[in-house]
C-alpha cells in the first residue's frame, strides 16, 4: 500500500471527506478517532494481514504517520 | 468440551419479542447526528423492540414457552427440564425457573432451574439441557428458554447510550426431545475463559461495562478460530453447512468473523437490522424471523454459535426440521407478580 492509499483507507474508516488527513496530524484532535473508529481498524487489520490489532498497539498510535507505519510490517 | 448427542431431536423453536420499535435515529439529538449515522452503518442495527415498562424476562420467557407447547401440543406434565438462561431473573432467590414452572403448570417431576449465561445462552443452553435429557426416561422432553429484556432508555452519556442503541428485547425458547430416531445428531463445543470475566461486566448495583475492543478481537480472533475448528473435528466442510445463525453482536464484527472462518456471507443469517442485539437469545430470534426462506426445504443443516460474557463461546451443529421453527409474535402481557403472596 502506498502512503496514500493508507491515508484514504483511514479517511474512510474515521468517515472524513477525501483529504482531510495528513501524516502529522494527531489522531486524538479527531472526534472521529473514537471507538468505532478503532473497531473498523481492527476488522482491517484482520481482513488484510490475517492479525488481531492489539488494544496496546491501538493506544500507541499517537500520530496519522503511526497507523501507516504499522501498516509497513 | 466438544461432543455429540445422538438421541436428542430439537422439536421446535418460538420467539417472541415487544410489540414497541424505538428507531435508533432518534438517538442522534443526544449521541450526535454524524455518531449515530456512523453507529447505525457500522453496527447495522436500525431498529430494536424494547419491553414495556414493567414487563419482565419472565413475561417473555412465559410467553414464549407457552406458545411453543401450545404449537406442539405438549401438555405441561409431559416436560421433564425447563432451564430458564437469563441476565436478568426476576429474584436473587430463587432461581426465576420456579415462577415460570408455575405458571406453566409444570410438574413436580420437571427439573427447573436458571443459568446465568449472556449471548451463548442458546448455545450453551442447548448442550445443557441435552445433557440433563440422558438421564430422561425415552420421549423425555425438555425446554430451553432464553431471554433477557431492553428498555426505551433515558440515558444521555454518549458512551453509555452508544451501547445500549444495541440491544433489543426478546425471548426465545427451544424444545428438546429424547428420542431413538434423531434425525441428526447434535454437535456442540462449548468453551470458557475465566481469565476475562471482566470483558463485560456488571457488580451488584453497579453499571454495565463491556470492553468492546476486547470483545470484538475476542469474537474475530477466539470465535471465528473455533468455527474453524468445529467443522473439522466433525468432519464437515462449509459446503455442508445450508445456514449459519450467529449471535447478532453486531454487522462489522459478523461481517470480519465471516472472512475470518470461511463462511460465505449468504449463509449468514441475521436478525440485527430491525431487532437488534437480542442477547442470549438471538442465534434462535434469527432462525425465527427467518423461517420462510427455511421452510422452503424440510430440513436444513445449521451451525450455530454464541459468544460473549463469561467469556463464553459455544457452536451448536444440527439438522433441524423446519416445521418446527415458528414465526416471531408479539408479547406485551405483563404479570403482576410483586402483588403476589
Amino acid at each position: 500500500m502506498t502512503i496514500e492509499e493508507k491515508i484514504a483507507m483511514l479517511e474512510e474508516i474515521m468517515d472524513l471527506d477525501e483529504g482531510t488527513l495528513s501524516v502529522d496530524d494527531n489522531l486524538e484532535d479527531y472526534e472521529e478517532w473514537d471507538s468505532l473508529s478503532k473497531l473498523s481498524l481492527i476488522a482491517e487489520v484482520k481482513k488484510q494481514f490475517g492479525k488481531v490489532l492489539s488494544t496496546n498497539s491501538i493506544r500507541s498510535f499517537k500520530t496519522v504517520q503511526d497507523i501507516c507505519d504499522y501498516f509497513e510490517d | 468440551m466438544f461432543g455429540v448427542f445422538n438421541n436428542i431431536s430439537i422439536e421446535g423453536i418460538q420467539t417472541v419479542v415487544p410489540s414497541r420499535i424505538v428507531n435508533n435515529l432518534d438517538f442522534a439529538d443526544r449521541i450526535g447526528e454524524r455518531r449515530c449515522k456512523k453507529q447505525i452503518r457500522l453496527t447495522g442495527i436500525k431498529e430494536r423492540h424494547v419491553c414495556a415498562p414493567g414487563q419482565t424476562s419472565a413475561d417473555l420467557a412465559y410467553a414464549a414457552c407457552s406458545k411453543l407447547m401450545k404449537n406442539l401440543r405438549w401438555e405441561p406434565d409431559s416436560v421433564d427440564v425447563l432451564v430458564f438462561a437469563t441476565q436478568n431473573p426476576l429474584f436473587i432467590i430463587p432461581s426465576t425457573a420456579f415462577f415460570l414452572q408455575k405458571r406453566l403448570h409444570l410438574s413436580q417431576d420437571c427439573v427447573v432451574f436458571d443459568v446465568n449465561l449472556g449471548c451463548s445462552a442458546a448455545t450453551a443452553g442447548i448442550q445443557t439441557v441435552s445433557s440433563l435429557l440422558q438421564g430422561a426416561r425415552p420421549g423425555g422432553r425438555g425446554l430451553l428458554v432464553v431471554s433477557d429484556p431492553t428498555y426505551y432508555t433515558e440515558e444521555t452519556n454518549p458512551d453509555e447510550l452508544a451501547d445500549q442503541m444495541l440491544f433489543g428485547a426478546a425471548g426465545s425458547a427451544v424444545a428438546l426431545e429424547k428420542t431413538e430416531a434423531s434425525i441428526s445428531p447434535i454437535y456442540f463445543k462449548n468453551k470458557s475463559d475465566g481469565n476475562r470475566y471482566r470483558a463485560i461486566f456488571r457488580a451488584p448495583g453497579g453499571k454495565f461495562i463491556m470492553d468492546g475492543e476486547g470483545v470484538f478481537q475476542f469474537a474475530i480472533n477466539d470465535v471465528a478460530n473455533d468455527i474453524a475448528d468445529f467443522r473439522g473435528e466433525i468432519g464437515i466442510s462449509t459446503d455442508d453447512v445450508d445456514y449459519y445463525s450467529f449471535h447478532q453482536a453486531q454487522a462489522l464484527l459478523l461481517s470480519t468473523l465471516d472472512d475470518a472462518c470461511g463462511v460465505e456471507s449468504e449463509k449468514e443469517l441475521r436478525s440485527l437490522e430491525k431487532y437488534g442485539n437480542t442477547n442470549g437469545s438471538s442465534p434462535l430470534v434469527t432462525l425465527c424471523v427467518h423461517e420462510q426462506e427455511l421452510k422452503k426445504n424440510e430440513t436444513a443443516n445449521i451451525l450455530m454459535c454464541g459468544f460473549g460474557v463469561g467469556l463464553s463461546w459455544c457452536s451448536i451443529y444440527t439438522t433441524i426440521k423446519t416445521s418446527g421453527i415458528y414465526p416471531l409474535s408479539y408479547c406485551d402481557d405483563i404479570y403482576p407478580w410483586r402483588e403476589e403472596n
